[in-house]
């Protein structure tokens, strides 16, 4: 599975949407990316990559397009 | 456990002072590093089962501490009550409140009678809490991960 693969995975289970529903998808558009389902994606991306992801980038990762760009910091090719 | 209103932190301030004179309801303030984080509360309290229902302020949400918040409230419950079961109705529709009861180990229970159409009914007893809790590994990262979020 490539990493955008797994990217994309990780965010139609943790939200409960369809993966051509990513696309421009930002916090709190949907009941699933609330408060409590955010730190659920960053943990379920921290497992899934082997990282640990800074509070900065927790605090910044506001988007799907956002989270690829600060994925991309941590050597994630995605 | 029902309502996505959003409701200030003066709203509840003046609500929890009405409740002073009622001995079949418990509202807990919960504050963390001095903030208002939130409220815990117990309603229809009978043969120590109750109805639960929690609010968290903008300051929780914020910092991603609601799971945090609301199993805080639930453990206090709990542990200084002596409540043997926890109940509540929660909209199924609504995937927020539902993974967070459900990470809670609140369990759909039948029948759902009181509760309404799209809403289920659910529950979970001190027991459960017990027994449970302590050894749900996905509950325990998320806690654990909030809390270094927020030293």
């Amino acid at each position: 599975m490539t990493e955008l693969k797994k990217y994309n995975a990780a965010f139609v289970e943790v939200m409960g949407v369809a993966e051509d529903q990513l696309p421009g998808l930002i916090y709190q558009a949907v009941e699933g990316w609330d408060s409590v389902g955010h730190m659920q994606l960053m943990t379920e991306l921290e497992e899934v990559f082997g990282i640990a992801l800074e509070m900065d980038d927790i605090l910044d990762f506001s988007s799907f397009e956002k989270g690829m760009e600060i994925l991309r910091k941590y050597g994630i090719n995605i | 456990m029902t309502s996505d209103r959003m409701i200030t932190s003066d709203e509840h301030r003046r609500f929890m002072d009405s409740l002073k004179l009622n001995d079949t309801s418990i509202y807990v303030r919960i504050e963390r590093g001095g903030c208002f984080a939130g409220v815990y509360s117990l309603n229809d309290i009978v043969d120590g089962a109750a109805l639960g229902g929690f609010w968290v302020s903008e300051f929780t949400r914020q910092r991603f501490l609601a799971l945090n918040v609301v199993f805080q409230g639930m453990d206090y419950m709990f542990r200084t009550y002596g409540i043997g079961r926890i109940y509540g109705c929660q909209r199924i529709d609504n995937l927020g409140t539902v993974r967070l009861n459900a990470l809670l180990g609140l369990k759909s229970c039948v029948p759902s009678a009181g509760c309404g159409e799209g809403f289920e009914k659910i529950e979970i007893t001190r027991l459960q809490w017990d027994q449970i809790i302590f050894q749900a590994p996905k509950l325990l990262k998320l806690i654990n991960r909030a809390e270094r979020l927020n030293p």
